[in-house]
Parts: structure tokens; sequence; C-alpha cells
């Protein structure tokens, strides 16, 4: 239904300028406002209204978690309200899909690929599957998910990261657990995959993505040397920056990294410790990211120690401001819902 | 000092005259236009059919400070100033006048002032019930009972008692 063929939004007023007073209105309200009448469940859902809202600036970001349990779950941040929102559940047939690339571009969170060691409780069978292609995005205007064109080749635990509006994946395992080389390139408008010079040597090991200064990195756990994408997409460069390993988030630009309890800045070749980190040390498995000019902490779990073997999952979520002179932890709300591993993370612009 | 022919006067909808700066008044895209259409002529008046008194004298209250801040600050701090103003303006206003103002400014065309005027609707309505927000706005409630629990359950999930009513 088209909220211009019915009653206008507000009494009096064309409905155009209706619209640019909605738009300022933040995200986590609308449900409320979709209550009002027929007209505004039809705007609040609309295009049109997320189109007004990155014209005015009044767009927000928001981080988008998902964790081990619950499984295929996703919740939403607002860092102003401090406060999260449940998505429906991924209508994805794997169960407890993980090792999965994600991004978001074109206003839609993007997962893609990755797979499952879900066991079946019962029979003890392995009911998932190593690797899929399988291409899932959650539109927050509609707020549902859908499928699209999977890509060439089922992947997991591969790089992933947003170009020039389009989504590129690069390396990790298909699904007979051997490590692949292919990249190819994802247009949201046209709905297409497209294969992509690939990268001139693997690594076993899991890799991610992160784009600088307008280039594709493409980074494998335990090597120093970076796989660079060039400006035009036509080939792959290796280089070496001797960053630190560990955790990375890349905050205006500039990258930071947990590493020995403590977080660094990577200034060229040389590392700038910027603030401890000693009271995370315990937990792994946690998300790092960056939202707005803060590096976020999310979720995981405290590992069994000497003392104690439990694994306790955790919902907690650490924000560091890296902007000031002297930078500051802070707590969050933690995670209603989502808790224990972190399985994937990105900011979400609407 | 500015002579008369720097001046234009605006008729509100009561007839009601307001004598006003030129350098304000241009801020009124409306206004620019009627006068450019009529150059030459040595009666400038415009009449603004449609906008009340108390709107007229709101929103050249508005520009005379913005001008008068631009002028202040060509150095600098106006963004800083005119938003300390805006907040000192828009407290003033009766929350039920907003929706007046906001059409007498997208009718008088001026862009500064509209944005204003959104934000404060829209800060207004923010964690208000959903039936304020209908009376506020004067919308009739089209939705069935079973339709609106059906909304409100979906909500529930999202918002795991945030946002309820």
């Amino acid at each position: 239904m088209k909220w211009n063929s019915m009653s206008e939004l507000i009494e009096g007023l064309p409905d155009a300028v209706a619209i640019r007073c909605i738009a300022w209105v933040p995200f986590y309200f609308h449900p409320r406002l979709e209550l009002v009448s027929r007209s505004w469940q039809a705007v609040i859902r609309s295009p049109e209204l997320f189109k007004a809202r990155q014209e005015l600036g009044s767009a927000e970001d928001l981080l988008c978690v998902c964790a081990f349990d619950p499984e295929n779950l996703w919740q939403l941040y607002d860092p102003l309200r401090d406060l999260w929102i449940t998505l429906p559940v991924l209508p994805s047939k794997i169960r407890h899909l993980a090792h999965f690339g994600v991004v978001s571009t074109s206003g839609k969170l993007f997962v893609l690929g990755g797979g499952s060691d879900a066991v079946d409780p019962l029979t003890g069978d392995q009911d998932g599957s190593f690797a899929t292609n399988e291409v899932w995005s959650y539109n927050p205007v509609m707020r549902q998910w859908s499928q699209h064109t999977s890509m060439l080749v089922p992947r997991a635990m591969f790089a992933c990261c947003v170009w020039n509006g389009k989504i590129v994946v690069a390396g990790g395992f298909t699904s007979c657990r051997k490590s692949i080389s292919q990249v190819e390139i994802y247009d949201p408008e046209k709905d297409v995959w497209i294969p992509m010079p690939d990268l001139h040597r693997t690594h076993n090991s899991a890799c991610s993505g992160v784009v600088l200064e307008g280039k594709v990195h493409v980074l494998h756990k335990g090597l120093s040397t970076v796989l660079v994408l060039d400006s035009a997409g036509s080939g792959w460069t290796v280089e070496d920056h001797g960053w630190l390993q560990g955790p990375m988030a890349v905050v205006q630009g500039a990258i930071y990294v947990m590493s020995h309890g403590m977080i660094f800045k990577q200034e060229g070749k040389t590392s700038k410790v910027v603030v401890s980190a000693s009271e995370l040390r315990r937990r792994i498995d946690f998300a790092m990211t960056a939202l707005g000019d803060e590096i976020y902490v999310i979720g995981g779990v405290i590992g069994p120690d000497r003392w104690n073997w439990d694994i306790k999952p955790m919902s907690d979520v650490d924000i560091l401001t890296v902007c000031c002179e002297r930078p500051t932890w802070r707590q969050a709300t933690p995670m209603t819902r989502c808790r224990g591993t972190i399985l994937g993370c990105t900011q979400l612009r609407i | 000092m500015a002579s008369t022919d720097d001046k234009v006067i605006l008729k509100s909808s009561e007839g009601e005259c307001f004598e006003v700066d030129m350098a304000v008044a241009s801020h009124l895209q409306i206004v620019k236009s009627v006068l450019e259409d009529c150059e030459g002529s040595s009666d400038k008046v415009v009449s603004l059919f449609i906008v009340e008194a108390k709107y007229v004298a709101m929103i050249i209250e508005y520009y005379k400070n913005y001008v008068e801040l631009k002028e202040k600050h060509e150095e600098g701090g106006f963004e800083e100033k005119l938003k300390e103003f805006e907040k000192q303006f828009l407290e003033q206003i009766d929350k039920k006048e907003l929706k007046g103002l906001v059409m007498a400014v997208n009718y008088l065309n001026a862009p500064a002032l509209f944005d204003v005027v959104c934000t404060a609707i829209a800060k207004h309505i923010e964690n208000k019930s959903v039936e304020y927000v209908r009376e506020y706005f004067g919308i009739v409630n089209d939705f069935t009972a079973e339709e609106e629990a059906q909304i409100r359950e979906e909500h529930r999930w999202a918002y795991d008692g945030v946002n309820d009513d």
C-alpha cells in the first residue's frame, strides 16, 4: 500500500512536509509511530522516508551483532539511546550459521556465506554444511530478511568488505575445507556476482578484510603480510606494514589493535600504546569494532582458567573513546538477547 | 542606517502589517520572488494571505536574530550562537503552534527555519504515546483492534520492553 494514495499524514500539512518532520524522529521510535494510523505505518516503512533521512543528515549509525546464542539472531544497537533492538530470526535453513561475512551497503545488512558445525542433539550427526554460498540481506525499512543471488563459490572464514558501494569477498575456505584464492564482487543494485582477480596466494588460516584509504586489504591470521587490491580492482600486491596481530578496529581511517592486554594505534610501521585493556584480558572470542569515533568490544566468553573450568558467555559491551586526549573505557547496556562468541558484527547507516 | 527603500511590509492573513528590513525579508523566498516580479514598483507590500500574524511575528523574530548574529559573528562562531538562539526561540513557542508554524514556514519557503521547526516537531513527538501523537496531529486511528494488537506483538519481540507504550 502506498502512503500517498491514502489520507494525509498530518491534517493540513502537505505530505512532503510531514515526511521532513518524521525524518528527524530516531529509528528506535519508528515502531510507535507506525501505530498511529495506516498512512503513518506506510510512510514509516517507505524508502522515501529513509531517503529524506539521508538528505537531511538525520541518518543514524547503528551496530549490528550476531552471537553464538541464540542461533541466527541479530541485534541492532542504538548508541545515542544506548538500547538494543532485536531483528526477526535470519530464515536460513542452516542451523547456527557461523564464519560468514557481514557488511552493510545501500542501507541493508548483508550476511554472506559461512557454515555451521552444529550437531544434531538427538543423533549426534553433523547437520551443518561447512560452507554455503547463500546471501541474505536485512532491510530495516521493510523490516524483513530476503535472499539474494548466491556467491559463485561457497566460502567460510573469508575476507568481506564494501568497496565503492559493492561487496568484495576474498579467500576463505570452501566446503572441502580447502583454502581458496577466488575473489568476487557483488553489485547490490543489479544483484549479480562477478569474478575478480584471484589472490595470488592462499594461506591456511582465516582471513578478514578491511578498506583503508579506499583500498581493499586482506589480512590472514598469523601473517604479517597484507594483500592489497589496487584502486582499479585489477590485481593484488603484497605489502608488509608490520601491523600487530590481534582484534582490529578502524576509527576514522586509523588502525587500532588489541594485543597483550593493550590497545595500540598503528602509525605507519610503529605501534603506539593508547590505553590498557587489561580488564578484558580474560575475555576471548569477542568482537572489536568501530562506531563513530569509539571502539566497541562486544560479547565473547570468559574462558576457563586454572581456578575455574566454566565458560561464561557474555553480553557485555565496553566502549573506548579514542578521539580525546585521555582515552577512557565505559560500559554500554549489555545485549538483551545475544550472548557468547561473536559471530559477526558491522555498522549499519540508516 | 537603512533607508525606507530597504524596508518591506508583510501583511498577515488578518491584514496586520509588519515593517521588515529587506535583509531579513529576503530570507523568505516567497517575498523575494514577489518583489522581483514587481521590480520598480514603489509599493513594497507583500500579502501573506494564509499566514496568521502570530506566525509572521515568529518568523520575523527568527530571521532578525539570524541576520544580526551572522553580522556579529562573521569571523566565526555563528553556528553555535545560532543554535543557542534557536533553543531559546523554540522554548517560547507553544507546542500546539509548531504545526501552524511549519505550515507558514513551508508556505513562505524559508529553508533555515523550516528544518529547525521540523526538528522541534520530531523532538516533541518522540517518547509520546500513540494516542498523544494522534491527537496532536488530528489523526484518526483507522486500525482494527486486531491489527493494532498484531503490530504491538511484533514490536514486543524487537524491543523487549524498551519501547512499550
